[in-house]
């Protein structure tokens, strides 16, 4: 494995830790950020408080797999696996978790109308994910038919 | 698959170990498995030829067509 390659899968799994660590720390003080937010904005805070709660703490399921995910895909292709059906299968749980994510944060828009872009964003990437998620399924073919070609 | 490798058919007429035949062939012995077990998905025509040249046989020797 070269310099930049080895760097930047390194840089790429850093960066899902720091997303890990965040993620956890969302989770440990949502109720402190949303009391916050909703005092800012003069909301009705026995209303919204739990339904801000119940939308952090049930995406953050899907984001904690996506997570997982990736940094089991990542660990295979810094030990040179890219081309498995194992990396497949990473995929397409990255695409269902974007897409599980959205389809809770187009539920919460019904009570705070701008979880519908993020809606719209993590459903447009569970697309672009399931779409190469498709062209690596093909690619793992190709690979396999070349291996077995004598 | 329904075509058949018959390469251990014609190493037994031929009185060939498989390493003999590897390294006439030019392929590595894990690869000559591959295509003794049917494993392989597709043989090249310079090993296919390399193949006959060293078995001193025929394609059709070689592989066999059988309905699945």
């Amino acid at each position: 494995m070269d310099w930049n390659r080895d760097k930047s899968v390194k840089l790429s799994k850093f960066c899902v830790l720091l997303f890990a660590a965040l993620l956890a720390a969302v989770c440990l003080f949502a109720p402190e950020l949303f009391r916050l937010l909703i005092r800012l904005r003069l909301w009705d805070q026995q209303v919204l408080l739990p339904l801000f709660l119940a939308s952090t703490y049930t995406v953050a399921v899907p984001a904690a797999a996506a997570l997982y995910g990736l940094w089991r895909l990542l660990k295979n292709i810094s030990g040179g696996a890219v081309f498995v059906a194992e990396n497949v299968a990473y995929l397409r749980l990255l695409s269902w978790c974007c897409i599980a994510a959205g389809l809770v944060c187009l539920a919460s828009a019904l009570y705070y109308m701008p979880f519908l872009l993020l809606s719209a964003a993590a459903a447009f990437v569970g697309l672009m994910l399931r779409v190469v998620k498709n062209a690596f399924a093909e690619a793992v073919n190709i690979k396999n038919e070349n291996d077995y070609t004598i | 698959m329904p075509i058949v490798v018959n390469i251990d058919v014609m190493m037994a007429r031929r009185k060939m170990s498989a390493g003999e035949l590897a390294e006439r062939v030019g392929i590595t012995p894990a690869n000559l498995s591959i295509l003794k077990n049917n494993k392989a998905k597709a043989v090249r025509f310079s090993t296919l030829e390399a193949l006959c040249r060293a078995l001193d046989c025929k394609p059709a020797d070689l592989l066999d067509y059988t309905e699945e």
